[in-house]
């Protein structure tokens, strides 16, 4: 069976490439971010860099810029004052709904802490609000090292930030510290960042807008990401050469992202995004997502996508997103209705997923376009202590502006070493 | 008291439940005769976060220390924590009303009642009312009756707590129908069963570092000066060391206390430790020094916030600490754990021995809690908690239960 799914016909579907998915970095820290991400060969997707700062947004090489608040503030930036940063967003929303209007999907990418990235971000997913798109929101959470004065603006937009978007994906800078090699440059921590931020977009769009063996489309996303709130997660992973495909689960199971507070496991939904050379045998991405599947405990509507990737040979680029829907984890009696799973948008990715049924791997498209997003009932899985993000539930632990219950070495900037 | 009363000591703990049964004889006899241990659920950070799943694990293990001892309780003593509960140190101050300048009964009244009258924000309750040492025109005295002088004056150690929590703690216990005679502050009994007299004369400071929480006490001159809740403990730990190490928290606490250490050393760079040692499948090994480097980050902030808290009240003086630290709870049998405390607070410190005159098992430092509970109900609550408390909170609950 696996080689015989090699011969699948790669003929591009001109219908896909439809979707319209806008990328917008946010202030200076965001405008960094997207100003390198290569997505030139989809058409539709658009990078644009907002700030108020009009020299961070001439020095980026974003081909779309869009200075905001001129009147307020001259194109000067905030000083780090959200107010500064919300009166100027506030004076541009109609440019902003021009902007992004008529998107698809709409990914927000922000630092948060500063006057800019904070303030801008709940205006934009304000307005976006009005229009039909599913917004999504990657933000960066300062370093301890920035003092309790940013921490807190950032906590407090991050926190109305999530109410307000369909999936808010957050990362915080402390966990770099971790990460780089010993005695790494600032630059190379917020290089990665950037890497981490990029790749998780790539796997969306390319998700989206490329076809491969499984494909997904919009409806799918949107029903991960159906509602407001929740919390997001995210993890990557990549491989190349000899056992490629043990070594990015390996690397995706240990990647720091998913080892945050916001625990992924007993998650309620799941994206897994495979890019692959064609060599990439479907047992392979069987193995992979079953593998995944039983890591982190999701039981259904896992959303598969595998695409061939004619760069890629003897590799493999893995992506998992999903969200945790905050109100179904405060329930204390366990319902996993029956209605969960024969819902309509449950059913493709089931068949997908299932190892009995490998066989109709390309489904026309007029089928997919009946599929209806439907109200997801919440639900919940059993409450597993030792898995679960311990301190979720209780009230923050604060004592001189930080929070006991985030480990002390992270906080503290404390590399830790794991082989 | 002609007849022999059961009473239970309680500790609703954030990793378990500690119940021991004591039958008293007499004026000041008791045996043990009784424990149970459940582990929690529905406890984090010594505060109730599910009182349903809380309630169940505490009857459980009421009911299986009633059923192995083949008796019935009479009332419970029940040890509190958590960070609600808060201290502030209160002096009374009284003119001597007598002509020949000599301290009556009504005085020393008068004095106590000022230092309590203090009263609280809604929402709180106060749990104890700690009397400390007296004074007498700046004289310090232990019993001012019959001295003369014209000012008297007495501090108090006052400790209170948010009504909601410490309402559900009660709730629990009376969903079995039992009577909560006491509320006992788990650093409390923790000091009244692990020092000596001379020590708290010496003055010493008492350390419980439990699963969810660390509960302190500071005595000085024989009087509890200062008591404390941080909502830090052996769980912090744990979860640590399964984000550091990107494991699964059962693992990591197995590590904690396998190859854990409070303190890093150079050595344990070149060192590796596995997870399970047994070569299975998923087997690893770690670097030693990242286990060390994590567990010390943690236990010496935790010190830190002790010390600071301490000479924020100018307390840490080490001549008034001459006894040094005791440190007790699940979390004290961490190797290496008294030398950072040693060396952040600059206090002798060590890990404080149960009495040895209970069972072996129940001198795990775990145990000193609700042992401490045990000896309160017997004898402590006259030596350090003035029991004339005006009709609070507490006593309008206990005589609740009694009209029940």
């Amino acid at each position: 069976m696996d080689s015989a799914t090699a011969q699948v016909d790669l003929a591009l579907e001109s219908s896909a490439s439809d979707t319209r998915i806008m990328i917008l970095g946010l202030g200076g820290a965001g405008v960094n971010c997207v100003q390198n991400f290569d997505l030139g060969a989809y058409g539709s997707v658009r990078v644009v860099g907002l700030n108020t700062d009009l020299q961070s947004l001439q020095q980026s090489q974003l081909a779309e810029t869009f200075l905001i608040g001129q009147n307020s503030t001259h194109g000067l930036g905030t000083g780090g004052d959200v107010a500064v940063g919300t009166q100027a967003a506030e004076d541009d929303r109609e440019r902003i709904y021009e902007l992004i209007q008529g998107q698809d999907l709409l990914i927000l990418v922000a630092g948060l802490g500063g006057g800019t990235g904070s303030a801008v971000s709940q205006v934009i997913a304000h307005v976006a609000a009005k229009t039909e798109a599913t917004v999504l929101a990657f933000v960066n959470q300062p370093f301890s090292f920035e003092g309790p004065h940013r921490k807190k603006i950032a906590e407090q937009a991050e926190g109305d930030l999530r109410q307000l978007v369909h999936g808010l994906f957050s990362l915080p800078n402390d966990l770099l510290m971790q990460e780089g090699a010993e005695g790494s440059s600032v630059i190379e921590a917020f290089a990665l960042a950037n890497q981490w931020t990029q790749q998780a977009i790539e796997s969306l769009v390319v998700l989206l807008l490329k076809n491969g063996i499984i494909n997904q489309d919009l409806n799918a996303l949107k029903a991960v990401f159906s509602q407001c709130g929740g919390r997001g997660f995210y993890g990557v992973g990549s491989a190349a050469g000899p056992d490629y495909v043990q070594k990015a689960l390996a690397q995706l199971i240990q990647c720091p992202l998913l080892h945050l507070n916001q625990d992924p496991h007993d998650s309620d939904n799941l994206i897994v995004h495979i890019s692959a050379g064609q060599d990439l045998a479907l047992a392979a991405v069987n193995e992979l997502v079953a593998a995944i599947r039983g890591h982190f405990g999701v039981a259904q509507a896992v959303v598969v996508s595998a695409i061939f990737d004619e760069h890629l040979s003897q590799s493999l680029k893995m992506c998992i997103l999903g969200k945790r829907n905050l109100q179904a984890a405060k329930k204390d009696t366990p319902i996993p209705t029956k209605s969960v799973v024969t819902k309509p948008m449950n059913v493709p990715s089931a068949i997908a997923a299932d190892p009995s049924s490998q066989a109709p791997v390309h489904k026309s498209k007029l089928k997919r376009k009946e599929r209806i997003v439907e109200h997801q009932d919440e639900f919940q899985f059993i409450d597993r202590d030792t898995d679960r993000g311990y301190f979720v539930k209780t009230d923050h632990n604060e004592y001189g502006g930080e929070d006991l219950d985030v480990p002390t070495f992270m906080r503290k900037g404390i590399k830790i070493k794991r082989s | 008291m002609a007849q022999s009363s059961v009473i239970a000591a309680i500790e609703i703990g954030t990793s378990k439940v500690v119940v021991l049964l004591g039958e008293i004889f007499g004026a000041n006899a008791m045996n043990i005769i009784g424990h149970s241990v459940c582990s929690s659920k529905g406890v984090k950070k010594g505060i109730i976060t599910d009182l349903n799943l809380a309630s169940d694990c505490v009857h459980a293990a009421i009911l299986s220390a009633e059923k192995k001892a083949q008796v019935q309780i009479d009332h419970v003593y029940l040890a509190q924590t958590g960070q609600h509960l808060q201290g502030d140190f209160n002096v009374g101050m009284a003119n001597i009303s007598s002509a020949d300048g000599v301290i009556s009964d009504a005085d020393v009244e008068l004095v106590k009642e000022d230092a309590k009258r203090r009263t609280l924000p809604p929402g709180r309750t106060y749990i104890h009312h700690i009397q400390n040492r007296f004074v007498v025109d700046g004289r310090e005295l232990e019993n001012p009756l019959s001295h003369k002088g014209s000012r008297l004056q007495v501090g108090y150690w006052s400790v209170h707590g948010a009504s909601k929590f410490v309402s559900d703690n009660l709730r629990i216990i009376r969903g079995i129908d039992l009577e909560v005679r006491d509320l006992i502050l788990s650093s409390i009994a923790s000091g009244v069963v692990l020092l000596e007299e001379s020590e708290k004369e010496n003055g010493a400071l008492v350390i419980d570092i439990g699963g969810g929480t660390t509960d302190y006490a500071l005595y000085q001159k024989g009087y509890i000066v200062k008591t404390g809740v941080i909502p830090v403990g052996g769980d912090h730990v744990t979860n640590d060391l399964s984000i550091g190490l990107r494991i699964a928290r059962k693992a990591a606490e197995e590590f904690k206390f396998k190859h854990g250490r409070a303190y890093h050393k150079t050595s344990d760079r070149d060192e590796k430790v596995w997870l399970f040692g047994d070569l299975t499948i998923g087997d690893r090994d770690y670097p030693l020094a990242s286990i060390t480097k994590i567990i010390e980050a943690r236990i010496t902030e935790l010190f830190e916030i002790i010390r600071d808290q301490l000479k924020a009240s100018n307390l840490l003086e080490p001549d008034l600490i001459a006894s040094g630290v005791y440190l007790s709870g699940g979390t004290a049998r961490l190797s290496g754990i008294s030398e950072v405390a040693g060396r952040v607070l600059g206090l002798d410190a060590r890990v404080a021995e149960c009495p040895d005159d209970v069972a072996e098992e129940l001198q795990k430092p775990e145990y000193s809690t609700a042992l401490g509970l045990l000896h309160y109900a017997l004898n402590g609550q006259d030596l350090i908690v003035d029991t004339t408390q005006p009709a609070g909170f507490l006593r309008r609950i206990r005589r609740f239960f009694q009209f029940d």
